[in-house]
């Protein structure tokens, strides 16, 4: 009896998706091939403006690691009209502020301005569109401030390394397989030829995508859209994009690590799945059911009830053309880390054989939503949302829809997805162990 | 027929309009809008709890935030267990397990977390009376079960584990300790010992003591009409009942009379994390706030300000380089922090000072000035895209008794400060020259470079100070290339060799004695030696001579003739650059180490002549002995004697230390050379 009651209330609030706040926005193509997206809300007085180029570390040369990134930074040195350095002031004193990232498979600018400061913002990334300026001075400190971010968060951090190796083994052999930071060696071999090539033949309109979200009026936006960008050629060159598939792994890897740190830390990365796909919505699913929350599979039983460990986390990063399913943990200093990776596998396997529960479907269910209705919150969220679904995905309004995506996935088909990639034979193990333990 | 006509006519001058878009003409603002601040509604309950709530339905969610003010805590010898009491709250109450409560947060896709004397819960609205029957539910009726608290301890231990690794972790540790003093509720340190220290009673006493409703604030931020919110809080915090809290106050912690540098040594740093900064008495409200904020905007406020300018995009010594501050009723801290590569660390050093005395000593120029209001004013705008934003001012209103427009006419305050008021701030709030300079790192990279910053001292995870720590030598260094390399640094062996004879006279001062003295010390090939040294009004006072056959002491005492073990030692004395016979006669030599000497990192190496045993510290860098260290018999049992060299100069091409500082016991010489020779032609009847 009480089951059935319980099992009625959860149809109930599934049943009840949300429709709040759909995102209305416009998006169309200039001649030259540049893809426009524009989203109006006056709530607050500000604009994100962004341009999101289709190229990261995965079109990099051999030999020209962290080509990507390091671009990247130069992109803020200027140009005819930009003296070197002004970038950020410009956008600083006109109350604005200003980022980029660059990842495997994309690089990301924008500004968030006063809205009265719009036509200024798309100025500046008209200009770094068309005639970005770098001069060796600028390349040379840069190139030392990217090797401090390299130290800042790779090699003076405990774990930091946990990326380049998980990758590096995973994708062995493929374009994923070097991270977007890149090597000491080829930051210093980046010459003068390569950053002319890279610029013409990435920093192309038809490889771009402008997307602005906030307190605009459309028809205004349009007009200076065309005014700055419009003039911009079109590129001449073929973009290359590698579209072969990475080659799946020939068996597990186990590999140990020492490094300064004082807990055992365990990283398990299976190959999983491209973005976009209904196994990679399956693949997110999994990791919410096994680590969102206090109550997921993982978390209960390492933390809670075997108590072996002070952090376990799970999450699925999909990329263009490939994934990886990345189950990580800290171990207590007593702890084995073999049990704490037995401890994973035992969850993963009760998921593969038991299935999910009624219950604990509704309950990821529930999360999901929360996650996303909270992803839209701010301008500058909507603007690469709408960015990132039109490029990677093919559909600007999946901002509104993929929430269906989910809801399509059932129980059965997460185990059947579990099954298929939650495997041994699929998986790289990062074992680290304390350089004292050595 | 009209109609198109015209809009062609748009067309070609838009066609036209853009042919001719003058790129070089930065675009002009519109007008600017008016920045509104969101509404917010008040209510108090019976029992004092005050609800602000803020209405925004954006998106269908909802935020409950409940903050008890109190006064800051000294934790003592069970530093953590606050905040252990306060996540032990979410862990089970009177009606839930952890389990149950586990389960019902995630159900619903809510967060739910305690802290010392905080909770927040958050999720979708549809769930408002859910999230807040949760949070009442742990606010208020805590179980505190021993299974969760021992839990909760294994945890905070590996969490103290896992800092002891993570540079960030024990920067901040040394940064507040050092700043407030270890015995102060922002200095304190939680250590292995201090949680082992806590009881589970300790928690419930700390809640019971410090958790009432009169102090309390619940700020509800979300798609929740204000007079929904305030009925669901009074059905679940309604019968919280009122209680008297103790007031605790604090002194200021004591300002350094000059700045201090403070060193944790991790070994395998391949960055420095650096942070430099003061102490600062400036209240939430004080008027002197926007000017502090702006001139923190200027001095590091971004990547405008001048230490990420000058730091990051002109030397490129970081990835970032800010400045911090935070007002606080109690006290407030002004601080500059980069991580840069080991080398530069003391370049980035002295450019974060360079820049604190430009902001003390040049005025700020009208444009820059200007800048940093629009940045601010353009970050304001922003932050009121999160509801959040209303909620923490009308808070912050509440709680600091602020003026109700204190944050509407924010701007308008922030406009009206002058390039003066900035000079005069920054010479207000930085200590420039009482600097607390932490760095975490390569000691023995970085340590050296930092003594012209300040007193340079070591200090361990748990604050305590630690002497200067050692470090592995390096593969392919040996006692006998340390050795051969001082050689080398003095002036090399067929220098050495080519010295026939050597005059110092030295004048030197001893510690409790107002005379000056002088030494004079006599060496001719092959063994002839004579040290004299005399006082003004007494003569000589103690002379040593060995004129090659025979040794002599005399003195005030009488004079000796000096047999067995002590002419051997005479004849010892009167080698020239006896370093040179370590490698044959009869030593025993061991590399240890490298350790600090003053600052500088230095070979250590172990010597054994026939069972007396020393300790020589040889200049990594130069090449040149800095200490030779000895343990011997004195009248009041074993002492350290040292002789520390410094000060080396070319004499003849041979290296000579001009300074000598000798300490024996509580004796201190300090040994100035006024005069050295070199082959000055000795005779042998000088040596008598």
């Amino acid at each position: 009896m009480h089951k059935k009651i319980l099992s009625l209330f959860l149809a109930s609030i599934v049943g009840s998706a949300m429709a709040q706040s759909k995102i209305e926005f416009e998006e169309y193509d200039l001649d030259n091939g540049l893809h426009v997206i524009l989203h109006e809300d006056h709530s607050t007085p500000i604009v994100a403006v962004s341009v999101l180029y289709h190229v990261g570390s995965k079109n990099e040369k051999p030999g020209r690691s962290g080509f990507a990134h390091f671009f990247e930074h130069l992109m803020f040195e200027g140009s005819p009209n930009i003296e070197r350095g002004e970038y950020m002031k410009i956008v600083s004193a006109n109350g604005g502020a200003l980022n980029a990232s660059t990842t495997f498979d994309r690089t990301y600018y924008f500004e968030i301005l006063p809205s009265n400061q719009l036509e200024l913002g798309l100025w500046l990334e008209s200009e770094r569109m068309l005639q970005a300026k770098v001069d060796i001075e600028g390349v040379n400190t840069q190139r030392e401030v990217v090797k401090e971010e390299k130290r800042l968060n790779i090699d003076n951090q405990p774990y930091g390394s946990f990326q380049e190796k998980m990758f590096g083994t995973a994708f062995k052999g493929s374009y994923y397989e070097i991270s977007p930071i890149g090597t000491m060696e080829d930051l210093n071999a980046a010459e003068e030829a390569d950053f002319k090539d890279f610029y013409s033949t990435f920093y192309v309109p038809n490889n771009a995508t402008l997307s602005i979200a906030g307190d605009i009026d459309i028809k205004q936006a349009k007009e200076w859209i065309n005014k700055y960008f419009s003039t911009i050629p079109k590129g001449t060159k073929e973009i290359p994009r590698p579209t072969e598939k990475p080659a799946p792994l020939s068996g597990e890897v186990v590999d140990t690590i020492y490094d300064n740190i004082q807990l055992p830390g365990v990283f398990i990365g299976y190959r999983c799945p491209e973005r976009g796909t209904k196994e990679a919505y399956a693949m997110d699913m999994i990791s919410t059911v096994l680590a969102d929350g206090q109550s997921s599979m993982l978390y209960k039983s390492i933390v809670d009830e075997k108590q072996l460990g002070v952090v376990v986390q799970a999450f699925n990063y999909s990329l263009e053309n490939a994934g990886l399913f990345i189950a990580f943990g800290l171990a207590n200093p007593d702890t084995e880390l073999n049990d704490f990776v037995q401890a994973i596998d035992d969850e993963v396997n009760k998921l593969i054989n038991d299935g999910i529960s009624e219950e604990d479907y509704a309950k990821i269910q529930n999360q999901i939503e929360n996650d996303f209705v909270s992803r839209n919150g701010r301008v500058a969220g909507i603007a690469e949302s709408l960015a990132d679904n039109h490029v990677y995905l093919g559909d600007a309004n999946l901002i509104n829809t993929e929430i269906k995506n989910y809801r399509e996935i059932s129980a059965e088909y997460m185990q059947e997805i579990a099954a298929k990639y939650l495997k041994p034979e699929n998986r790289v193990v990062l074992k680290y162990l304390p350089k004292n333990a050595q | 027929m009209k109609r198109i006509l015209a809009s062609l006519l748009i067309l070609l001058i838009t066609v036209s309009g853009f042919a001719q878009v003058d790129r070089s003409i930065r675009p002009k603002p519109a007008p600017a809008k008016e920045i509104e601040l969101g509404e917010f509604k008040t209510y108090t309950l019976d029992n004092g709890l005050k609800i602000i709530v803020v209405k925004n339905d954006k998106l269908p969610r909802v935020s409950f935030s409940l903050v008890v003010d109190r006064d800051p805590f000294l934790e003592g010898d069970k530093a953590g267990y606050i905040s252990l009491a306060g996540s032990l709250m979410r862990n089970g109450t009177a009606n839930r397990t952890k389990e149950q409560l586990d389960k019902e947060v995630d159900f619903i896709g809510a967060t739910l977390f305690t802290g010392a004397t905080n909770a927040y819960a958050s999720g979708l609205s549809k769930y408002s009376e859910d999230i807040i029957g949760l949070m009442a539910d742990v606010a208020l009726n805590p179980s505190f079960p021993q299974e969760e608290f021992d839990k909760l301890i294994k945890q905070s231990l590996s969490s103290i584990e896992s800092d002891k690794e993570d540079p960030n972790s024990l920067s901040s540790r040394l940064f507040n300790s050092s700043l407030y003093g270890l015995n102060h509720p922002y200095g304190e340190l939680e250590t292995e010992a201090s949680i082992n220290s806590i009881s589970l009673e300790d928690c419930k006493k700390f809640y019971q003591e410090n958790w009432s409703p009169n102090k309390a604030y619940m700020v509800v931020v979300g798609d929740i009409k204000p007079k929904k919110a305030k009925k669901l809080i009074e059905k679940y915090f309604g019968a919280w009942e009122s209680k008297e809290v103790a007031k605790r106050e604090f002194e200021m912690p004591a300002k350094p009379a000059a700045s201090e540098v403070k060193i944790i040594n991790r070994n395998s740093s391949v960055q420095t994390v650096l942070t430099l900064g003061n102490t600062i008495d400036l209240k939430p409200g004080s008027p002197d706030i926007v000017t502090v904020r702006l001139m923190n905007q200027i001095l590091g406020g971004g990547s405008t300000g001048r230490l990420f300018q000058n730091i990051r995009e002109d030397k490129g010594y970081t990835y970032g380089a800010y400045s911090n501050y935070n007002s606080d009723e109690l006290v407030g801290y002004l601080s500059a922090n980069a991580s840069v590569r080991n080398e530069v660390t003391d370049s980035a050093v002295a450019e974060f000072i360079k820049e604190f005395k430009r902001l003390q000593t040049e005025t700020v120029g009208e444009q820059e000035l200007q800048d940093a209001k629009n940045n601010i004013i353009g970050s304001f705008g922003r932050n009121l895209e999160s509801a959040q934003t209303i909620a923490s001012f009308a808070l912050n209103i509440q709680r600091y008794n602020l003026p109700e427009d204190y944050y509407k006419t924010y701007i308008q305050r922030l406009e009206a400060v002058s390039a003066e008021d900035i000079m005069a701030s920054a010479n207000k709030y930085i200590n420039a020259d009482a600097l607390t300079i932490t760095a975490v790192g390569k000691a023995a990279d970085i340590a050296t470079s930092l003594e012209k910053f300040g007193t340079v001292k070591y200090y361990g995870f748990n604050g305590e100070e630690t002497g200067p720590p050692s470090f592995p030598v390096p593969a392919g260094i040996t006692a006998e290339s340390v050795i051969n390399g001082y050689i080398d640094a003095i002036g090399g062996q067929e220098k050495l060799d080519a010295v026939k004879d050597m005059s110092i006279i030295m004048s030197a001062s001893i510690s409790g004695m107002p005379m000056e003295a002088q030494a004079k010390t006599l060496k001719k090939r092959p063994n002839l030696f004579l040290t004299e040294m005399t006082v003004a009004g007494f003569g000589t006072v103690q002379k040593v001579v060995f004129d090659g056959k025979k040794g002599e002491t005399s003195g005030m005492q009488g004079s000796t003739v000096l047999e067995g073990e002590d002419l051997e030692e005479i004849k010892s004395q009167g080698a020239f650059f006896g370093e040179a016979e370590y490698l044959s006669n009869g030593y025993k030599l061991t590399l240890v180490a490298i350790n600090m000497v003053d600052g500088e990192k230095a070979y250590t190496i172990e010597l054994d002549k026939n069972g007396d045993l020393s300790t020589e510290y040889y200049s990594v860098e130069t090449g040149l002995k800095l200490l030779e260290e000895a343990t011997v018999e004195g009248p009041q049992g074993e002492m350290t004697v040292s002789q520390k060299y410094s000060d080396y100069r070319s004499v003849d091409g041979v290296m000579i230390p001009y300074q000598i500082n000798i300490s024996q016991g509580p004796q201190q010489i300090s040994m100035t050379t006024t005069e050295a020779k070199i082959n000055s032609g000795l005779k042998k009847s000088d040596f008598k």
